[in-house]
């Protein structure tokens, strides 16, 4: 009896996702030192860095709720 | 610059009275709600495997956070302005490694039963020599991170109450509380009294924010004064800030990840939809926590400005005094914010504390030394032997042992030795358990060495050149020759998890 297994570590897309927004939340793409124009307060850099951390938030919560399916708990009769 | 006893005091020894009382009554509720905890492994370390979606997601925050977020966060963001945002993403990362070794571990924890990391790496390799090192290892590196957290535990009390409660008193009166919520019931009280700890935690950091942005001025108030005394607090990272950025994300991400107490919480979940839902909270929680507690940082900048190294470390208590003399509300605000503190190294100490014991419990005593004893007797040992420890820990913080002490530094640099192990096994059926072993052991050795050395080629991390050295081993060790057919027919019948 085989059933559909998903698993994030074997799904290629998920790799990408990561590896890009792993580069994204790192600021190595903007001028050392610059930080003007300041948003709120905040410089520019930090705000784009903020808002690549919550895509990868996201990204995670798609993973987990499309690429995540073991049927671990099918034994116990769960659902 | 006075910054003592604006608050403090009786009422800080009211809170921590409070706390204390109300984390034994939670450790009576979990046993008198399940009276066989001591009875069965399960039981007692794993919460029965039941641990729904709050609850769960609690004990992960304990993990993760603990009062040296809330304490030492904001002076490092103080130092380092923007630079430090990294502390945001890198709690994110822990969850994007998770899930990278999560769901198939969780899979086979429910198939096999297993209760503890070292329990897996048994399964795995079948190897005495391999379990017994990574057993050690991990035993080694939770008692120096619970030495830690007692130490914090002393200077937090001795801290809130002023100096009233002495650090020795503040130690031993919240270890006895801590024992005895986990021998009562287990799991279920660290769990319930992790929920308890983080939610006390949460309303006390997000008080602190919206008193000091009321009190002290926004970021663009913080902003201006950097603008001006040092700019390059707001500017993006050079290339050494990226380098130490990169090495923070990738650290932290697997180091957390694998912590022992941290992969053992995977057991205890009721479900795979349980697990997974806890998994995506706790993906935005970094936000609201090391998010809040860097913007603290800033907010001190524009509050503080010009504070030396030393001076910076008191940034929250600062910030707590001044908040705690405006009224009343805020006065008991930033009690219970201390309270909440404290709490939250109590609730990272309990759950390192019940790895400790489960993994002497199960993997050293229940494995080697009398495998026919029953359940009880097992707990009962792990429970004595976890105790024992705990008193010779604090005699160690008491009277730190000059030059040896840096024995007791040790925590990450070992217990990520036991990642390659941990991980490729789940994946690799070719794995070499020869190489594993060789790989830990080295690693383990070369990351104390230059430990101890003080040697860092490149600046790199001395726990990293031990994971690059065990890396090699195993993976360069399996390449030249794989594990032998019959082990790895055998590693197939446990990966086959899909069946």
């Amino acid at each position: 009896m085989k059933r559909r297994i998903r698993e994030p570590v074997k799904s290629p897309v998920v790799w990408i996702g990561f590896i890009l927004l792993f580069a994204l939340v790192t600021p190595w793409y903007f001028p050392s030192g610059d930080f003007r124009p300041l948003l709120w307060g905040v410089p520019y850099w930090a705000v784009i860095v903020l808002g690549a951390s919550l895509a990868l938030s996201l990204f995670i919560t798609w993973v987990v709720a499309t690429q995540w399916q073991t049927g671990a708990d099918d034994d116990e009769g769960e659902s | 610059m006075n910054v003592e006893l604006a608050f403090g005091g009786g009422s800080g020894i009211l809170v921590l009275l409070l706390y204390g009382g109300l984390m034994l009554a939670v450790g009576l509720f979990a046993y008198l709600r399940n009276r066989g905890v001591r009875e069965s492994l399960d039981e007692y370390y794993l919460g029965g495997r039941g641990l729904g979606v709050m609850v769960l997601f609690f004990t992960f925050f304990a993990t993760q956070y603990s009062g040296n977020t809330v304490v030492g966060y904001p002076p490092t963001a103080y130092r380092l302005g923007y630079q430090y945002l990294v502390s945001v993403p890198f709690f994110i990362m822990i969850i994007m490694v998770y899930l990278l070794f999560a769901p198939r571990l969780y899979a086979l924890g429910r198939r096999f039963s297993l209760l503890t990391p070292v329990d897996w790496i048994d399964l795995r390799f079948r190897s005495k020599k391999v379990t017994i090192l990574a057993g050690i290892l991990m035993l080694y590196g939770l008692g120096n991170y619970l030495l830690e957290q007692f130490v914090a535990i002393g200077q937090g009390v001795s801290g809130l109450t002023g100096g009233t409660i002495p650090y020795q008193v503040g130690v031993v009166f919240f270890i006895v509380i801590m024992v005895a919520y986990s021998w009562l019931g287990g799991m279920r009280s660290v769990a319930y009294t992790d929920t308890i700890q983080g939610i006390a935690l949460l309303f006390g950091v997000f008080t602190l924010l919206l008193g000091s942005l009321y009190y002290f001025g926004d970021l663009s108030h913080a902003a201006e004064i950097m603008a001006e005394t040092a700019p390059e607090k707001l500017g993006a990272p050079d290339s050494g800030g990226v380098t130490t950025w990169f090495c923070l994300l990738v650290l932290v991400g697997i180091g957390a990840a694998i912590y022992p107490h941290a992969f053992q919480r995977i057991f205890s979940a009721r479900s795979e939809r349980t697990l997974k839902r806890s998994f995506v909270r706790m993906a935005y929680m970094p936000f609201l926590t090391a998010g809040v507690v860097f913007m603290v940082g800033i907010i001190g900048i524009g509050a503080f400005p010009a504070l030396s190294t030393g001076e910076s470390e008191q940034l929250v208590g600062m910030l707590a005094n001044a908040l705690a003399n405006q009224n009343a509300f805020f006065y008991w605000a930033m009690v219970l914010l201390f309270g909440g503190v404290i709490a939250a190294i109590v609730s990272t100490a309990d759950s390192v504390l019940l790895t400790f014991s489960s993994i002497v419990s199960h993997d050293l005593y229940g494995r080697y030394v009398a495998p026919e004893a029953s359940e009880y007797r097992k707990i009962l040992v792990g429970k004595l032997v976890g105790v024992v420890a705990v008193i010779i820990l604090v005699l160690i913080a008491w009277y730190p042992p000059g030059t040896i002490y840096q024995i007791f530094v040790l925590k990450f640099e070992v217990l990520i030795q036991t990642a390659p192990a941990l991980i490729l096994g789940l994946y690799w059926r070719r794995l070499n358990t020869q190489a594993v072993f060789v790989g830990m052991l080295a690693g383990t050795i070369v990351a104390a060495l230059f430990t101890f050395t003080g040697f860092r080629p490149l600046g790199v991390f001395s726990g990293l050149w031990g994971l690059l050295l065990n890396l090699i081993l195993c993976v360069g060790g399996t390449l030249w020759q794989s594990a032998a057919v019959s082990e790895q027919q055998k590693a197939d019948e446990i990966l086959a998890w899909q069946r």
